[in-house]
């Protein structure tokens, strides 16, 4: 399988804290990967470097084989445009509407014209299941789910390569978070994405993610979930030994 | 690269798409189908040997099948990516959306006596909120004085620091700075007269009656009106006032009451502490340029200047201070839901207040003229 992203010897720190030491993970192009761990196990802030919001203290971050900690602003900045990022809020700007949070990125970085541009984030309404009513309303009038969506339409706009998603169902009711569940794995089948998502949600998990990437003692470790679940490793055990995640495996 | 080969076969024309059609191929897939014009009844597209096909670039090819769809021709897609064609017949063949925010905001404009009248009834919604809360405040203020373990020393005197206590620095630089100001300016036209002596009653009387509380209010009013809203603003968004209603307790009490009184305590001393800074350096400047000694100076005061002088200003200052605790409270009471609007509540904390503070200082001058005081 070929590597979209590596990442090799990460460390981040903040004081004395060592939140990642010598960190090495591989993503897989069109692969759905989950990353999970215990609060404060250093999920965001991985994802936070990998986004390049977060300087690592040392370490290497490789995406089809460009070398990102080290690339110049402009470039990374270029790079990024085919990146799709939802924050776990959903990051909408408060002060645009649907519409015009969605059309954002069409306006600033293609040619389209503003006819197209419209006609498209009708198009992306249509992908994350909204009505077309949504479009002219404002963030603080919509409902957790449909912020969760909206921003998703956003982050698919500019066609990324890959999405990262950060806790795509927390806050959202059971039967939302199915939806929302469904929707990803729709749209990685449609699009071919490759999906990183940073998850609470061991439904999510375990009905989306092809593979697990599992942080526990500065490390990852990774695979799919059977292997996790093989492995004895004392962190690993205690996250999915829990009642509610043998209830959901005995399930599936 | 987008590559797009073109075979007339009968009355079809075959279009085959090759290569990545992606979006940053935008200009090159325009410029291509743009080149293309039909001229038989039937156009297929092939879409099989495309390696990418991504969202941007497939509906730009849809849309070129509309145009010629419209101008009457047949158009056919092969191996089109079946999902991406429902999401488009689904998004262009949609209802047009009902009249939103937009056209609603427009709609005020073209019709101006609509907008006259919601404002109207806007600010009459506006006074009654604000009186209501006047009225609330009063009534847990009345209630923490006949009960006074209901009363929250501890938090009056936290609010008192933070008003007050913290707020000497600034407002001793900008008493200073005003009387200098007074001074050189008066000072200078006064001494071609001759009578640069006078310039000790004209400072000491604009700082006593307007200038130091006029001042020290406008600063607080920035100072801790804006943190009032955006306080009391932030604990709406979190929904502590909720929680504080939920458990029984009177939010008035808890969160108006102790910055009301705090503010009454703290902003008169502060305007003292003005008063006796701007007098200061009304005095050394004037011993500097208009040699008049500090003697000088003080026999004049102590002759010239009556206490009601002094009285006339800091009476004003308990009022100054109800009206900024009130308009910060209560339109960090107003604010609700999301964080533009905590924003938009703490400035209008600061414009309202300070705009009152004015207005009641002018009906002050009114008043204690009619009264010759």
């Amino acid at each position: 399988m070929e590597t979209l992203i590596s990442i090799r010897q990460l460390v981040n720190q903040f004081g004395q804290q060592r939140v990642h030491d010598g960190l090495d993970l591989d993503i897989y192009r069109g692969e759905v990967l989950g990353i999970v761990g215990g609060s404060g196990s250093g999920k965001s802030v991985l994802l936070r470097t990998i986004l390049g919001l977060n300087a690592p203290a040392s370490g290497e971050i490789h995406f089809s084989g460009k070398e990102l900690v080290t690339m110049p602003e402009e470039d990374f900045a270029r790079l990024k445009r085919r990146w799709g990022v939802m924050f776990q809020k959903g990051a909408l700007f408060s002060s645009l509407t649907v519409a015009d949070n969605i059309q954002f990125p069409l306006r600033e970085f293609s040619t389209l014209t503003a006819d197209e541009c419209r006609e498209l984030m009708y198009v992306r309404l249509e992908m994350v299941g909204l009505e077309r009513e949504v479009a002219d309303k404002l963030p603080a009038q919509l409902s957790g789910g449909m912020v969760k969506r909206v921003a998703l339409a956003r982050a698919l706009v500019l066609d990324p390569v890959v999405l990262f998603l950060d806790e795509p169902t927390s806050g959202l009711d059971p039967v939302s978070a199915e939806e929302f569940d469904r929707l990803i794995a729709t749209l990685h089948g449609n699009l071919g994405l490759t999906v990183v998502m940073v998850t609470h949600d061991l439904d999510s998990l375990f009905s989306t993610c092809d593979r697990i990437a599992m942080l526990a003692d500065r490390k990852i470790i990774v695979g799919s979930l059977r292997e996790l679940l093989a492995n004895p490793h004392p962190a690993i055990q205690g996250y999915f030994g829990g009642d509610r995640a043998k209830a959901l495996l005995r399930e599936s | 690269m987008i590559n797009l080969e073109q075979q007339q076969q009968d009355d079809t024309l075959h279009l085959n798409l090759q290569g990545d059609w992606t979006f940053d191929q935008t200009e090159e897939i325009r410029a291509a189908l743009a080149a293309i014009t039909p001229v038989v009844k039937h156009v297929a597209i092939q879409v099989e040997a495309v390696s990418h096909l991504d969202v941007t670039a497939a509906w730009l090819v849809y849309r070129q099948a509309q145009l010629w769809k419209q101008q009457g021709r047949e158009v056919s897609f092969l191996h089109f990516p079946q999902e991406y064609l429902g999401y488009f017949e689904r998004a262009a063949n949609g209802e047009p959306p009902a009249p939103g925010i937009r056209q609603q905001a427009l709609a005020g404009v073209t019709d101006p006596l609509h907008l006259l009248g919601r404002k109207v009834f806007h600010l009459l919604h506006l006074w009654r909120s604000l009186i209501t809360f006047f009225g609330h405040s009063l009534e847990a203020l009345f209630a923490s004085l006949l009960s006074p373990h209901l009363f929250r020393v501890r938090s009056v005197l936290h609010h008192v620091f933070t008003t007050g206590v913290s707020a000497i620095p600034i407002v001793g630089l900008i008493a200073c700075l005003i009387s200098i100001v007074i001074t050189y300016q008066g000072g200078g036209q006064l001494r071609d007269l001759g009578a640069e002596i006078y310039t000790v009653d004209m400072v000491v009387i604009s700082v006593l009656r307007e200038l130091g509380v006029l001042l020290t209010a406008i600063m607080v009013a920035g100072r801790s009106g804006s943190a009032f809203a955006a306080e009391i603003g932030l604990m709406k968004t979190n929904q502590e006032v909720d929680a504080l209603r939920v458990m029984g307790s009177d939010p008035f009490l808890i969160l108006v009451v102790p910055r009301l009184v705090a503010l009454v305590i703290a902003l008169p001393l502060l305007t003292i502490l003005a008063d006796i800074i701007a007098l200061a350096a009304a005095a050394l400047i004037s011993s500097t340029i208009l040699d008049i000694s500090f003697v000088q100076f003080y026999t004049r005061v102590e002759t010239t200047i009556e206490f009601r002088t002094f009285a006339a200003g800091i009476i004003k200052a308990p009022f100054f201070a109800v009206v900024i605790a009130l308009i910060g409270c209560w339109q960090g009471m107003r604010v609700s839901g999301s964080s533009e609007s905590l924003g938009k509540h703490t400035t209008q904390a600061v414009v309202d207040s300070i705009f009152l503070v004015l207005l009641l200082d002018a009906l002050f001058s009114v008043l204690f003229y009619r009264l010759g005081f």
